[in-house]
């Protein structure tokens, strides 16, 4: 009896209490409700700020065309909108859906690309598709400053076709158009998109970079002592850097392999400050006499289509600010990516591969380019593209040579490069204690015995011990963490662990 | 144990249910395409025939401009064939096509479409700006985009006959279309007027479109005047009228252009009036002064031209009154103000006194306007106390002086 009345009670007041908390949040919503009025800004029809999602490279030929001069200001507008009436294109292509082609497109042109996409949506197709590069020019502006004829040659168009959202074909073209454009409720609509034949095609043939210097390869993967995955920002000091590449100088090796994560870095606006620590980085390892194989898109996982002119902006400005810097020695686009074909997709995964490939040569075409695979096997993928072979190795070393000669018959003359091997001394629970520094170091002694013998460029991982491995590194499993936290040939505390010595009495010093 | 036996059949049983994977035969597949045009004219059925022994999974992707496609061969004994969606075949420019077969590539090819004039030409026409200047150096530019039947853009070369009419001339002139466009730049004639522009392109005519040729900028010009009378009664109305003003061509300057009339008068004020021209013509008013002036007038249309100086001149209309006082010298009584001719003065006239006190020192000043020819002053008792004043008189700069001692 009395618990019925406790429970009663307690009943009472928890709903009580439930329906004071609801009226309030009822009134909380009203009045915020109320608060919010309709945006004055939106009664006019304004283009909305152009967010950052597109940027394909737009070089503009001189202004040398009929008609009126072009002003500056106009010439940006039509930028905008042109750029504007691709990316509706694309979306609507992928979609199928006409959201925002109304506002690009005029009229007549709108139902042109309407009836393509009732026929794709019929027929189940989508199609993801960018552009890289234009190179418009002004052809014709008229008097009055409200009709523009461009030409727009050798675009660079991306496309994966899906049908019945199976991909059936990936496809690269250089498609040359004219357009017409009109001022119309502000906006410059496309009225006229012509493709026109390639008149000037602009694929000379490149003239691939040298690949000289990468036999002659013998490094070291770096991060600071205390900073592994993350050496750029407020923890970043000259002087802890200037003193490791001493160490690795000491050591007798002439390359550092460095890392540029996407994210931190800042996707499509560089943090200025971290390419600062970059450049300083550069300098250092020019300073120490070591060349630095800098490894682009460190953590970026998306690959998508409509990503690739983000990644494109990204890597052009990294790579304007250093290919003239004389320590750089390659570019290696991605650490392992063949580790995201499963979640990511092959095709996708490789798709932007091969046009980054492409990208980076557009702004370099001295230092050559390489992928870093996981494992040799993968490493013949886009093995005709890159200009050196990087695949990494973590097995057991008796078998290294059986892999090695399998990709390197399938390499066909391409320059190899073990860009990653190393051995976790750790020894604790995870491993029952079997693991041991001595280990390490037998493994180092076999495995550069072979390097050795057969000439094969190579870095080790790598220089530290570290004390904390980041969760986006190997995941939150503790074994795995463990035994990546013993990398290293010196410990976390600065002392050289046996494996050193290894590397000291390195008799091809 | 004993299950162990159904547990083992059981397995056995699932492991024989299984399907057997069939062989996939490794026949190399082949396609021998017919040979599909390289060139054709929009609306024509474009369509890609070949023998195949790769049925399955077999498409052709086709991309223009605006778009690409997928689309599926349908097979007739053992020719597949696809046919161009009217989106592609009716589309002038480049149409690429791939024939692809399991992510492979086979074929590819590009069709050149051309458009189809053949069936009719739409015009499309751009003019501007509506408006121009007369003289020849202003111009509206003619924009002309022929399509075809289906909204393609007619091809470079393409004839386009642009006629423009001014008063009895017709004039034409043939223009080549080059990237999607016709243009022609229309020089304003020397005459204002209506310019009429139209443009035809194989069988299709444009509508036609107007500029106005505006006159140009007015060139100096000429005022005059006209009044009733000289007096400076402050009554009647002086009109200033400029002559017909005309550019630099001989075209009377738009209606509505406004004329400024500034008037500088004997004290070095500016008066100002302002008129619109009506066929050239503009016409403005001021009321006369009240006292004895030289005006100097000179007219301006602002920016663009000017005109002469006119000198007018205005005689005094009053010419005398009389000053009367009352018994206590209270009030003042102005009287018999003659105008020019004798008559009273028009009512309204300004008139007013100064007091002094017998220094000489200004103590009061007193306004009011003439009615009948006459006007009336009260110097208050609470204001102005007992003794010797000057009161000092005055009606259209005459001045008067009395000395008056107030009880």
């Amino acid at each position: 009896m009395k618990l019925n009345k406790t429970l009663y009670r307690a009943l009472l007041l928890s709903s009580f209490l439930a329906i004071n908390g609801l009226i309030l949040f009822g009134i909380s919503s009203i009045w915020s409700y109320l608060n919010t009025g309709a945006d004055r800004s939106t009664m006019l029809h304004l283009p909305e700020e152009r967010a950052s999602n597109y940027l394909p490279k737009v070089d503009w030929a001189p202004l040398d065309h009929e008609g009126r001069p072009m002003e500056e200001q106009t010439l940006k507008e039509i930028e905008r909108d042109y750029l504007r009436a691709w990316q509706v294109r694309n979306s609507a292509l992928e979609t199928n859906n006409t959201y925002g082609v109304a506002d690009y497109y005029t009229d007549s042109a709108r139902t042109k690309l309407f009836r393509i996409l009732e026929l794709n949506s019929a027929n189940n197709t989508t199609i993801k598709s960018t552009t890289l590069r234009h190179h418009p020019k002004v052809e014709f502006y008229s008097a009055d400053g409200k009709l523009v004829v461009l030409t727009d040659e050798n675009v660079e168009r991306h496309e994966h076709i899906y049908s019945d959202g199976k991909l059936i074909l990936s496809q690269k073209s250089t498609p040359s158009y004219q357009i017409m454009v009109i001022l119309e409720d502000g906006f410059w609509r496309i009225r006229h998109l012509v493709e026109t034949p390639n008149e000037n095609p602009r694929n000379a043939e490149q003239i691939p970079p040298s690949t000289a210097s990468i036999s002659q390869i013998k490094g070291v993967n770096y991060y600071p002592r205390t900073q592994a995955w993350d050496m750029f920002g407020e923890q970043f000091k000259d002087s802890i850097i200037d003193h490791d590449f001493s160490i690795i100088r000491s050591l007798g090796l002439n390359t550092v392999r460095l890392f540029v994560p996407y994210e931190a870095f800042g996707k499509v606006e560089i943090d200025p400050e971290k390419m600062e620590q970059l450049k300083r980085t550069m300098h250092l390892a020019s300073k120490n006499d070591l060349k630095v194989m800098l490894t682009l898109f460190d953590f970026y996982g998306e690959y998508g289509i409509q990503d690739w002119t983000l990644t494109r902006t990204h890597a052009a400005q990294i790579v304007n600010a250093l290919k003239d810097h004389k320590a750089l020695q390659s570019w290696d686009i991605k650490n392992e990516p063949d580790l995201d074909f499963e979640s990511r997709g092959k095709e996708k995964v490789l798709a932007w591969l091969d046009q980054m490939i492409g990208t980076i040569k557009q702004y370099d075409n001295e230092h050559p380019v390489t992928i870093g695979w996981s494992n040799p096997e993968a490493a013949i993928n886009l093995s005709k593209k890159v200009d050196f072979i990087s695949f990494h190795y973590y097995r057991d070393p008796s078998e290294f040579l059986g892999s090695y000669d399998a990709l390197k018959k399938k390499a066909s003359l391409k320059p190899l490069v073990l860009q990653e091997y190393g051995y976790s001394s750790y020894s604790g629970i995870w491993n029952g204690f079997l693991g041991s520094e001595n280990d390490q170091n037998d493994y180092y002694k076999m495995m550069d015995r072979i390097l050795v013998e057969e000439h094969i460029p190579r870095l080790f991982w790598t220089l530290y011990d570290f004390g904390e491995i980041p969760v986006s590194v190997v995941g939150r499993l503790p074994w795995r963490k463990a035994k990546q936290r013993y990398f290293g040939i010196i410990d976390r505390y600065g002392n050289p662990k046996k494996s050193y010595s290894h590397f000291i009495g390195d008799p091809k010093k | 144990m004993k299950y162990s036996i159904y547990i083992s059949i059981f397995l056995i049983g699932l492991l024989g249910c299984r399907d057997t994977i069939p062989e996939i035969p490794l026949k190399p597949h082949t396609f021998a395409i017919r040979p599909v045009p390289t060139q054709t004219v929009a609306g024509t059925p474009i369509e890609i025939q070949l023998k195949t022994n790769a049925t399955a999974d077999l498409s052709l992707i086709i991309s223009n401009a605006f778009g690409s496609a997928v689309i599926k061969p349908t097979h007739k004994k053992n020719v597949s064939s696809f046919r161009f969606p009217n989106e592609f075949a009716q589309r002038s420019g480049i149409c690429q096509w791939s024939l692809v077969h399991d992510h492979k590539v086979y074929q590819k090819g590009e069709i050149n479409i051309r458009p189809n004039p053949g069936q009719g030409t739409t015009m499309e026409s751009y003019l501007g700006p509506r408006s121009i200047s007369a003289g020849g150096t202003d111009f509206s530019m003619f924009v002309v985009s022929p399509t075809d039947n289906y909204d393609n853009p007619l091809t470079d070369g393409t004839e386009i006959a642009y006629t423009y009419q001014f008063n009895n001339t017709i004039q034409s002139i043939p223009v080549e279309l080059n990237k999607l466009i016709g243009w022609k730049n229309i020089q304003s004639t020397e005459k204002s007027g209506r310019l009429l522009v139209t443009a035809s392109c194989n069988d299709a005519k444009s509508k036609a479109l107007t500029t106005l040729v505006y006159p140009a900028h007015a060139i100096d010009f000429k005022i005059d005047f006209t009044r009733n009378h000289q007096f400076a009664d402050g009554n009647q109305i002086i009109r200033f009228s400029t002559d017909v003003i005309k550019d630099a061509y001989g075209n009377v300057i738009s209606d509505g252009t406004l004329v400024s009339f500034s008037v500088l008068n004997s004290e070095g004020m500016l008066l100002q009036t302002k008129g619109t021209t009506i066929n050239g013509v503009a016409k403005a008013e001021l009321l006369h002064p009240i006292e004895r002036e030289n005006w100097e007038i000179t007219a301006y249309i602002t920016g663009t031209a000017k005109s002469n100086s006119l000198k007018v001149s205005f005689e005094a209309a009053v010419r005398d009154f009389n000053v009367s006082l009352s018994q206590d010298h209270r009030i003042i009584t102005i009287a018999n103000i003659e105008s020019f001719m004798g008559q009273w003065i028009p009512d309204g006239l300004p008139i007013s006194i100064e007091i002094k006190d017998g220094k000489g020192n200004s103590i009061g000043k007193k306004h009011t306007t003439s009615r009948k020819g006459k006007a009336v002053f009260t110097l208050p008792g609470d204001f102005y106390p007992k003794g010797n004043y000057q009161v000092q008189v005055e009606i259209a700069g005459i001045l008067k002086t009395i000395n008056t001692s107030l009880q």
